[in-house]
């Protein structure tokens, strides 16, 4: 329940989220950031002198006057003109004071201005996740290991996505471990019973982006499942053994996710990074195993003959609720 | 939010199902003794109303148990005389505030698992006889257990098992009428030829009564027979014996000096009455007389019987004669036999008498005790009191069991040949095929054997101590049950006893757990 609990307020969080962000751009990656980008750079501080000539060149100041033929100052008409010494002078020393402004760099207060935002790749191709599989057994043989019959495996798996079928359909393969543990004493406490699994599994899903935020999906898995069995009496016999089970898999589900970009820092970084929660429902079909516990007897032991125990059939609907992380 | 609730919701219920199945709640423990069937051992487990047949006789058996499902409140099992059946007593159950009575059954196990249960009602019997033959059960409540609210001490029931459960008289529920106290026993005849018919009494025995019911006409009154003892005492009848050809009761008992001879004879008049009626003829017995036999002819048996005064005693029904013999001290048990003496070499009625603490055994000629009753006793002394005597496929050899050992007894050489056990002894039995004796040891994990052809006394060792001995000698098996909570029984070849020859099948009450109920 606490995880059912934690999976809505994630979903609440993550709806949030995604309303207060909207519209953050999942296209063009590359593309150049607008507004804020060129002022910072080229705008000079408002708190630094004018240059020496800003009065004599100040557009604002002078009355409209045809350009120069370099078409960097306009022309007055002057009677005072100086003498051809006297504009060359002038000359060079527009020269050396443009030379001075190009090749001076001026110093700016960096501590006030905001860095450039620069956008990464949105795109996450890996999923790694914790899984809590509530698993149905709906065999009555299972009674014997469970008074209920939902056991609860734990498990990690991890995903890439390989291929984009089609717009917004994305393909991935996945690997995953679970284990489970069930025990229980029987009889009044006369029999203990103890039921392990270690399950190994590879799969494949196909994921739709239905929203920036929810990607229904389907998944097939297969995998082989090592079951371990335990009989302990209380007169301090034991016995044990162990099967190996197949399976194949299928289930439906919805990942729950923060959109794409939400966690990106300004240097770009982060922008594919998502966490989810996933839901699915499915079925999976397994191999029944037979139990012969057996306990190793002596070099010298009378003969014996174990009882079989049965078949203990552990096909059954399962729920699996994984946290994502996607990135 | 209403899918989101239906979903969660859904979470919820695959949850909260499930629960434990039947048969995992109450533990499988072994109730009564272990009752051996013609090819199939049965154990019982009142607590979880399942009884186990398994197969211990082919040659390779396996740890695979026919499961049977009892009525409530199985007490214990016995086999069923001449039959390859077992009876096992269910006293049922009381309401409860979770459950509902349940009656008392008597279950017939068949030895492929079939079962018959016959419904007795609500009292809840514990004590079970039968006929010689296995065709009538009576079952009866033990006093001295506690019972309902209100409890009818008198009653029992009468089982026909050659019927059907569904049959009208199948069971038929009798109380004595009249009886001035509960009887505490109750016993079936064999065949007597009574009023031109041969017939089977019922017999109930209660202080200072005796009450016959006729098992062929089950639906007549029954007849009670005061048993009057001088003195003022109140004879409580403990033993009976019955003519071979003729309808004769020997009744003996505790707080008496007589033994009490009935003879049926037939009578007419109100048809809801028995139509014969006892003649009573008291015997003088001695003392205290602990243990009786006949002996003779068989129309005309006479009755040995030996007591607590340390005299053993001939009488003639007939005439009452009686022929006292002193004895060197009490004396409780006899065991009659035919044979020679090492005086005499005629064979002749002899009896083997001792006492329950005693190490003296005495030997009495009995068919000389009327010509010379001063010459018909010998003695013999052992090492140890006797605690039972095992019958042995030897013209006159029995087996005397002690407490820690067992004695070769050769009736006729008047020889014992004391053989010595490191424990307390928890069983023996005798194998006549292979004329090899079976012990074993309380709480030990060795069974004994001794070879009476050859004497020769050899031991096998288990891989779990011994809680039951059940023979199948004549498939040349011997079973022994191991105290374990999954079962746990090793089979002996009886011809050929060794490890190697041995196999062990455990776990058999979990056999096949995990597919019950499917």
């Amino acid at each position: 329940m606490r995880l059912v609990a934690f999976s809505v307020s994630l979903f609440a969080c993550i709806g949030l989220a995604s309303a207060q962000s909207e519209p953050a751009p999942t296209a063009a990656p590359t593309a150049p950031a607008p507004a804020a980008y060129q002022p910072a750079v080229l705008n000079p501080p408002a708190a630094e002198p004018p240059p020496p000539s800003a009065t004599t060149t100040a557009p604002a100041a002078q009355p409209a006057a045809p350009a120069a033929p370099n078409g960097h100052f306009p022309a007055y008409p002057r009677k005072d003109a100086p003498s051809s010494a006297e504009q060359a002078d002038i000359v060079s020393g527009r020269a050396a004071l443009l030379r001075d402004r190009r090749f001076t760099p001026q110093t700016v207060d960096t501590a006030e201005v905001e860095p450039p935002v620069r956008h990464g790749d949105p795109r996450a191709r890996w999923t790694v996740a914790l899984s809590l599989d509530s698993v149905f057994y709906t065999d009555v043989g299972y009674d014997l290991f469970d008074d209920d019959n939902v056991s609860t495996r734990l498990g990690v798996w991890a995903g890439y996505d390989i291929a984009e079928l089609a717009l917004r359909t994305t393909l991935a393969i996945e690997l995953g471990f679970g284990a489970e543990a069930q025990e229980q004493g029987i009889w009044q406490g006369a029999l203990r019973t103890q039921l392990e699994s270690q399950t190994f599994s590879a799969g494949a899903s196909l994921r739709y982006a239905l929203f920036s935020w929810l990607d229904p999906q389907l998944r097939a898995s297969t995998g082989i499942t090592r079951i371990a069995f335990e009989l302990e009496s209380d007169d301090s016999n034991s016995f044990d053994d162990h099967a190996l089970s197949g399976f194949g898999a299928l289930s439906a589900g919805v990942l729950v996710h923060t959109p794409a970009q939400l966690l990106e820092n300004r240097r770009g970084e982060f922008a594919s990074l998502n966490i989810g929660l996933l839901i699915e429902g499915g079925y999976a079909l397994r191999s029944s195993v037979n139990v012969d516990p057996t306990r190793k007897a002596a070099d010298h032991a009378i003969p014996i003959t174990e009882a079989e125990l049965g078949e203990l059939a552990l096909s059954g609907p399962y729920v699996r609720s994984s946290v994502v992380v996607r990135f | 939010m209403t899918q989101r609730t239906s979903f969660l919701g859904a979470l919820l219920l695959l949850t909260a199902c499930g629960g434990q199945s039947d048969g995992l709640d109450q533990p499988v423990e072994l109730t009564g003794q272990p009752v051996a069937l013609d090819e199939r051992l049965l154990l019982i487990s009142g607590a979880s109303r399942t009884g186990y047949l398994i197969d211990v006789v082919s040659s390779k058996p396996k740890a695979v148990a026919t499961v049977v499902e009892l009525p409530y409140g199985a007490l214990r099992a016995e086999r069923r005389r001449e039959h390859d059946e077992a009876l096992v007593i269910c006293a049922g159950r009381r309401d409860s505030v979770e459950e509902r009575a349940e009656p008392s059954t008597l279950a017939v196990i068949e030895s492929d698992g079939d079962v018959r249960n016959y419904e007795l009602g609500a009292t809840p019997f514990d004590t079970l006889v039968q006929s010689d033959d296995g065709r009538f059960a009576v079952l009866y409540r033990d006093k001295e257990a506690g019972g309902r609210t209100l409890q009818n001490v008198n009653e029992l029931v009468v089982v026909d098992l050659d019927r059907n459960p569904s049959d009208d008289d199948a069971v038929t529920s009798k109380t004595p009428e009249g009886l001035a106290h509960a009887f505490e026993r109750a016993l079936v005849s064999p065949e007597l030829p009574i009023a031109g018919e041969m017939r089977r009494l019922l017999v109930l025995l209660s202080a200072a009564e005796i009450t016959l019911f006729d098992l062929n006409h089950i639906e007549k009154r029954g007849t009670i027979v005061e048993l009057g003892e001088g003195e003022g005492r109140m004879p409580k009848p403990t033993q009976v014996l019955f003519g071979e050809d003729a309808p004769v009761m020997y009744v003996r008992g505790d707080n008496a000096n007589d033994v009490f001879v009935f003879r049926l004879e037939a009578r007419t008049g109100d048809a809801t009455l028995n139509d014969f009626r006892p003649t009573l003829n008291p015997l003088g017995a001695g003392q205290a007389p602990r243990d009786m036999a006949l002996f003779g002819a068989s129309d005309t048996p006479q009755v040995f019987v030996v007591g607590r005064s340390s005299e053993a005693r001939s009488i003639d029904p007939r005439s009452g004669k009686t022929q006292v013999v002193t004895l060197p001290g009490p004396a409780d048990h006899i065991r009659l036999f035919q044979g020679a003496s090492p005086k005499d070499t005629q064979v002749k009625t002899r009896a083997l008498v001792y006492g329950d603490d005693s190490t003296t055994l005495m030997f009495v000629d009995v068919d000389s005790v009327r010509e010379r009753p001063d010459r018909s006793l010998e003695s013999l002394q052992i090492t140890q009191p006797v605690t039972s005597v095992i019958e042995i496929d030897r013209p006159n050899a029995v087996i005397l069991t002690h407490a820690q050992g067992i004695t070769l007894l050769d009736l006729e050489q008047r020889t014992a040949t004391p053989i010595a056990s490191n424990g307390q002894l928890e069983g023996a039995l005798f194998d006549r095929k292979t004329e090899r004796l079976w012990v074993a040891t309380k709480a030990d994990t060795w069974v004994g054997t001794l070879d009476l052809a050859s004497g020769e006394t050899g031991e096998v060792l288990l891989d779990s101590t011994v809680q039951n001995l059940v023979p199948f000698f004549d498939a040349g098996k011997l079973a022994i049950v191991h105290p374990s909570r999954i079962g746990y029984v090793t089979v002996l070849d009886t011809r050929e006893p060794s490890r190697d020859r041995a196999r062990s099948l455990r776990g058999f009450f979990v056999d096949g757990i995990l597919d019950r109920g499917k």
